[in-house]
């Protein structure tokens, strides 16, 4: 499978799938030249421990600390996890090469004919993040794919999926799904200003039957709750590939916020990878506590969990600027909550009518 | 072990029937109606028409029970016959179902054998000899035998068969008897005689019983029967069951204990009726002289001493002591200082022993035993504790068709199968934390945790004589005992974790190692190289891991370092310096992740 170097005329999707190639490829000949100096060859992977994630000021987000596990081919604990991350590398290689993505469900259904096989998914799961913290290789690139779609999006931008040309305006009401394999799409196209992503697929048809997409010249994405790792993907490529500013608006209260800041921040788990994922220029654009009060939204009392939640957040770093301390104080103070939709109180047109105009004028200027 | 009540019961019959009728209101074995005829009534009170009714008393509660305390009668006292002549005792018994809870029971033994003229005074005779003994017995005095033919009198109304064969001069001389007992007179009745012709000495008796159930339970005779092998490493019992399976415990041991000495009792182990006793079967005549000759560590000095802190004149005859005196006096031994009783007395089964005991009923994967030196409770009576523990094999119980570990309670030998939960043993062996010792689940765990307290006078609790009162000292020797050997065990389950361990690490080398590197080379698109130096040197390795030896790897590590991290750089991030321990938070589970 060796293909020519050669990085003239090669699309963002070839020069991904090339240098992930001979990442893997790499990994086998550190091995096996262990083997021919008579070293017991050990592949060291960045610890993704709780003391191994740390916030990265500059960066804005959580990156991996600079410890490390061990896979020794010395170890009788270790053996394992070395032997299964060495067929998983090579199941990714093969997946690479003939462009297939497979989800890791069927990677640990295949596993059952290696020579080492997984006792349990979750076992192939942690061997596959292995993979991709020590290569530093996203688990897409390796041809791995969750199995949930990525968000909703609507809006007049253009993307080329494998042969297939997409207008996620003219997609249908529901808009253009973000596939798991979002980093194989290309943007040909795109006539928009902004991004405006909503927590709920609620206010998403709300906002395309208000023609919000027309009237703020917007994409909009429907988030579904926690973005899944796609819709991340696809947002920060639409951020920093098409410098398109992006707004979230989600429920005021905790975890709304948090929604939004694992898009913005990226999240602790996936440290390794939110180089890739973390989308630090997304702006939150609400709800939050100030709406509520300025708007006089119906609320709902904040619950026991929702307080806890509350101030666990104003401990983490990603929380620490001075709009989030008093957002969340202030919240914390009125004890109550509201849902984006809470504002058809005003009438279902409301929200897009004034609320919007309203923050995107605060936001962008 | 029913003796006592026993006792005292007869005793108190005779008492009645002696003083005729002078019980007054009020007591508990006699109503006082005031229309009785005490004369008529009272005859019915012979004794067994009296155990008929207190069956309990002879210790023949319950079905199964009075079966097991039949065997431990006649066992035990066919090891004390065999003993006291040298002979390594060898039982046949034979228990014949008749019908539903109706069994025949056949005993043999090769003791020394019962001369003719003493067979029916052993089987017939209750309640002869309560002189007071301070010697290590196996714990009966004199119902024991008796007893087993009384109840089956008591419950089918046949005959007792006895075939002895005994020394008589350089000959051999047999007799074949059948025989009733004469409840009312205390004796036997001869029905038949025969000569027997026997080539050599013993006894075999045979018995019918009714009401009573042979059962595989803790509490049955066969468990009893094994229990006692344990104990008795020396002896031999052949067992045909009702089924007609026969079981052959075999000799382990082939050293005849030594006979335990008379020692004189301790002055701290004597109660006032102990002293009454003693007095009363001197032939000293004066109280002092009598105290010295009848107690061990008992000086004139402190005779002396006795008669100043009591004011008793010790130029008294002893047979005129009175209940109040020998209170007086013994109240006195509780405030004096005396030295230790002596332990020659005590003879203890011996570790070796107990191991070959144990070994041979339980084939254990693994046992340890201990016997500890004598130690002394309630400040004078002297004991020693015997311990075994025995791991695997034929260890514990099997319950619902799972090894569960089992605690067999000895007293002098004796297995004690009864009143498990209030004795010194089971609760100083539940008081010790077995997790420590790598034995997270006790119960669950195939192990047989043997106890023997040998003592002249074993602190019973109750007059069963089944379990052993858990006097603070002896509690701690028997876990003391237990610990040690449950070290011994850790230490024996340890090398064997490791052992497996070791076979278990090379395999996997074994099987990983060629296939991850032909993999590694499918990976890298390179041939395979040879790599046996690289396998025995892991498995080398691995080894030295596993003694505990520190292998360094500490400047590879460096190296590969210094690549990661460069290669990292290129991919876009770089490592943060500084490390802070920050609580984060996050929706989803954290993977577990292995350094």
């Amino acid at each position: 499978m060796a293909e020519e170097i050669n990085h003239e005329g090669k699309s963002h999707k070839e020069v991904r799938k090339e240098y992930t190639f001979n990442k893997l490829k790499g990994l086998g000949q550190e091995i096996i030249e262990e083997i021919e100096k008579q070293q017991v060859p050990s592949i060291r992977v960045p610890s993704r421990g709780t003391g191994n994630i740390v916030y990265d000021d500059a960066k804005r987000y959580y990156v991996l600390g600079d410890r490390y596990g061990r896979r020794s081919l010395g170890n009788v604990k270790q053996i394992r996890k070395l032997g299964q991350m060495v067929y998983v590398a090579n199941f990714c290689k093969d997946l690479v090469a003939r462009e297939k993505t497979a989800t890791i469900r069927e990677m640990y259904y295949v596993s059952e004919g290696w020579g080492i096989s997984f006792k349990s998914q979750q076992e192939s799961n942690i061997v596959g993040e292995d993979l991709e913290v020590t290569l530093g290789t996203t688990r897409e690139d390796l041809g791995l794919m969750p199995e949930e779609d990525g968000a909703s999006v609507y809006g007049d931008i253009t993307l080329l999926d494998d042969d297939v040309e997409i207008n996620a305006a003219k997609a249908g009401k529901s808009g253009y799904t973000i596939s798991p394999t979002i980093d194989q799409v290309e943007f040909l196209d795109c006539g928009v200003e902004r991004v405006i992503a909503v927590e709920t697929m609620g206010m998403f048809h709300r906002m395309v039957q208000e023609d919000a997409h027309k009237r703020f010249n917007t994409l909009i994405v429907g988030l579904k709750g926690q973005a899944a790792r796609a819709t991340r993907r696809f947002i920060k490529r639409v951020n920093e590939e098409l410098e398109l500013p992006v707004y979230i608006c989600n429920d005021g209260d905790p975890w709304g916020f948090h929604i939004a800041q694992v898009i913005i921040s990226g999240s602790a788990k996936l440290a390794h990878v939110n180089h890739d994922l973390a989308t630090p220029n997304a702006k939150f654009m609400g709800v939050t506590a100030s709406d509520i009060i300025k708007y006089d939204l119906p609320t709902d009392k904040l619950k026991d969990v929702d307080v806890m939640r509350l101030k666990e957040l104003s401990k983490d770093p990603r929380y620490k600027n001075d709009f989030w301390q008093t957002e969340i104080k202030k919240m914390l103070k009125i004890g109550k909550k509201a849902e984006q939709q809470s504002f058809s109180k005003y009438g279902l047109e409301y929200v897009v009518d004034n609320y919007f105009p309203e923050k995107l004028e605060q936001l962008e200027n | 072990m029913l003796s006592d009540v026993i006792y005292i019961l007869i005793k108190l019959i005779i008492l009645i029937i002696e003083n005729s009728i002078k019980i007054k209101g009020g007591h508990n074995l006699v109503e006082t109606d005031a229309g009785l005829d005490w004369q008529k009534d009272f005859q019915h009170l012979t004794p067994s028409e009296f155990f008929r009714k207190n069956k309990q008393m002879l210790g023949f509660t319950g079905k199964i029970r009075s079966l097991t305390i039949v065997f431990h009668e006649l066992i035990t006292n066919s090891f004390d016959a065999a003993e006291e002549s040298g002979i390594l005792p060898d039982i046949d018994i034979e228990l014949i179902r008749v019908d539903k809870e109706h069994y025949i029971l056949r005993h043999k033994d090769n003791g020394p054998g019962i001369p003719e003229d003493y067979v029916m005074q052993v089987y017939c005779s209750m309640f002869a000899g309560s002189k007071f003994r301070n010697i290590q017995s196996r714990g009966q005095q004199g119902l024991g035998c008796s007893g087993c033919v009384l109840l089956s009198q008591m419950t089918t109304g046949k005959p007792a068969r006895v075939i002895s064969c005994y020394k008589d001069g350089d000959e051999i001389k047999g007799v074949k008897m059948k025989f009733q007992m004469d409840v009312k007179n205390n004796t036997g009745i001869l029905m038949e005689r025969e000569d027997y012709v026997g080539e050599s000495t013993g006894v075999c008796i045979e018995l019918q019983f009714k009401e009573v159930s042979y059962s595989m339970a803790e509490q049955g005779a066969f468990e009893y029967i094994r229990r006692t092998m344990i104990g008795n490493p020396h002896a031999k019992i052949t067992f045909r069951d009702p089924t007609g399976h026969k079981y052959i415990f075999k000799r382990a041991a082939d050293i005849v204990p030594t006979l335990p000495k008379e020692v004189l009792p301790h002055p701290k182990g004597v109660s006032a009726d102990d002293l009454m006793t003693m007095a009363k079967n001197t032939d000293k005549r004066r109280y002092k002289s009598m105290l010295t000759s009848s107690m061990s560590r008992m000086s004139n000095k402190r005779a002396d001493e006795i008669a100043e802190m009591t004011g008793i004149d010790m130029n008294k005859r002893p047979k005129d002591m009175t209940f109040p005196e020998a209170e007086a006096i013994v109240q006195c031994f509780k405030k004096m200082k005396f030295m230790a009783p002596p332990t020659d007395g005590l003879i203890p089964i011996g570790s070796e022993q107990i191991e070959k005991g144990m070994k041979q009923i339980l084939k254990p994967e693994f046992v340890t035993t201990i016997t500890r030196k004598p130690v002394t409770y309630a400040g004078g009576v002297s004991f020693i504790i015997e311990a075994g523990l025995a791991y695997g094999g034929d260890s514990g119980r099997i319950i619902n068709e799972q090894r569960k570990s089992e605690i067999m309670r000895f007293a002098n030998r004796v297995p004690l199968t009864f009143d498990a939960g209030s004795c010194a043993i089971t609760e100083a062996l539940k008081s010790i934390d077995w997790k420590r010792y790598g034995l997270k689940d006790l119960d669950n765990t195939p192990l047989t945790l043997f106890v023997n307290i040998i003592s002249t006078q074993v602190p019973y609790l109750s007059t069963g004589k089944q379990s052993v009162s858990p006097e603070p000292e002896i509690v701690q020797e028997i876990r003391q005992a237990t610990m040690k050997l449950a070290r011994q065990l850790q230490k024996h389950l340890r090398a064997k974790r490791a052992a497996k361990e070791k076979e278990k690490r090379s395999k996997v080398f074994e099987e990983y190692v060629p296939v991850i590197i032909e993999e590694a080379a499918k990976l890298g698109e390179t041939g395979v190289p040879e790599y046996q130096e690289v396998l025995a040197k892991v498995t080398k390795r691995a080894l030295a891991e596993l003694l505990g030896e520190k292998v360094e790897e500490e400047v590879e590590e460096e190296e590969l370092d210094a690549i990661i991290m460069e290669e990292l750089d290129e991919h876009g991030y770089a490592v943060d310096e500084e490390h802070s321990n920050l609580n984060y938070t996050e929706d989803e589970d954290e993977g577990d992740f292995e350094e």
